[in-house]
């Protein structure tokens, strides 16, 4: 029989280290502090969400493969689908850049529990860029006007659209997240954990 | 402005799950087992709203499916819920109250 979800979940969380030679410093400090007793109430395991996963794959390229049989790409409004040529590469930046996110937290917040659900968020995001990149190649097979579907990934390099895109998803996904995830491991006071001068404070050097 | 009053307090929870077989299976569950939820059916998606705890048993649905299904199976057509959710092997539970003891704050 098979180990019980509640007894693996229990065990991964076992799985963690503290660090001896090196400062485990997040990249960023915050004045925040998050319990390290933070809970994951959908008892993430690996392989219970790698076969979500595949189950959503299974849907989405499903979908995909009766949209190619039906002509389906041909039937979209055209202002809609000039709209996606922007809007896709922009989109596939964004989950890329949330796949960093999702890493940021992993190696800020000292909770063994939750890692294991950052941990399957960043692969959710590796997933989402997948998808969007497979979209983008189904427009460019079988859309009818596929011009700007195959320049995608240079223009997010250089066309003003794809330079704001690349500068706004950062902004709005990366720099607040970084502002709550310091937590003292041993305890305030110990030196190893905290910027010089303390917990950083509003309007410290450590506030950007 | 409205004359409901937004400051009562609920302790109602709710699912939303995406159209498919195994959706209908779990409507299906709720409309028996739980006659006081609110079912509404949004043409893709199914809202299930109910007062205290929404309790849905994969042994139950497997039986009602025929097949073997698990909480991950229960989860991909899970699009959003609100209340506290437990996930264990047999169930996924959302209650309104923290519970069980796992979640208080220790």
């Amino acid at each position: 029989m098979a180990p019980k979800l509640e007894a693996v979940h229990a065990k991964g969380k076992r799985y963690d280290w503290g660090f001896d030679y090196a400062r485990p410093d997040p990249k960023f400090p915050t004045r925040y502090i998050i319990p390290p007793n933070g809970k994951d109430p959908f008892r993430i395991m690996m392989r219970g969400y790698a076969a979500m996963e595949t189950e959503k794959d299974n849907r989405v390229y499903g979908g995909l493969d009766s949209d190619v049989r039906y002509r389906n790409a041909n039937v979209a409004e055209p202002r809609f689908m000039e709209a996606m040529k922007f809007a896709v590469p922009a989109f596939t930046d964004a989950e890329y850049q949330a796949v960093t996110g999702a890493g940021f937290l992993v190696a800020s917040v000292k909770n063994q529990e939750m890692r294991q659900g950052f941990a399957a968020q960043m692969l959710d995001e590796v997933r989402h860029t997948q998808l969007e990149v497979g979209l983008r190649k189904y427009y460019l097979k079988n859309y009818h006007d596929p011009a700007g579907f195959d320049i995608g990934q240079i223009a997010l390099g250089n066309h003003p659209v794809g330079t704001l895109a690349r500068a706004l998803v950062p902004a709005v996904q990366h720099r607040r997240p970084d502002r709550g995830v310091h937590v003292p491991q041993r305890g305030p006071g110990d030196g190893l954990h905290e910027p010089a001068g303390g917990r950083a404070s509003p309007g410290s050097h450590a506030e950007w | 402005m409205s004359a409901k009053d937004l400051t009562q307090v609920r302790d109602t929870v709710g699912i939303s799950l995406i159209g498919s077989a195994e959706t209908s299976m779990a409507v299906e569950m709720v409309t028996e087992e739980m006659p006081d939820a609110k079912i509404t059916d949004n043409d893709c998606f199914y809202k299930i709203e109910r007062d205290g705890l929404l309790r849905f048993d994969m042994a139950d649905l497997a039986e009602r499916l025929g097949r073997d299904y698990t909480v991950h199976d229960f989860l991909v057509n899970m699009t959003s819920y609100y209340g506290r959710i437990v996930v264990s092997d047999a169930a996924v539970e959302i209650y309104a109250d923290i519970l069980p003891e796992r979640f208080r704050d220790e």
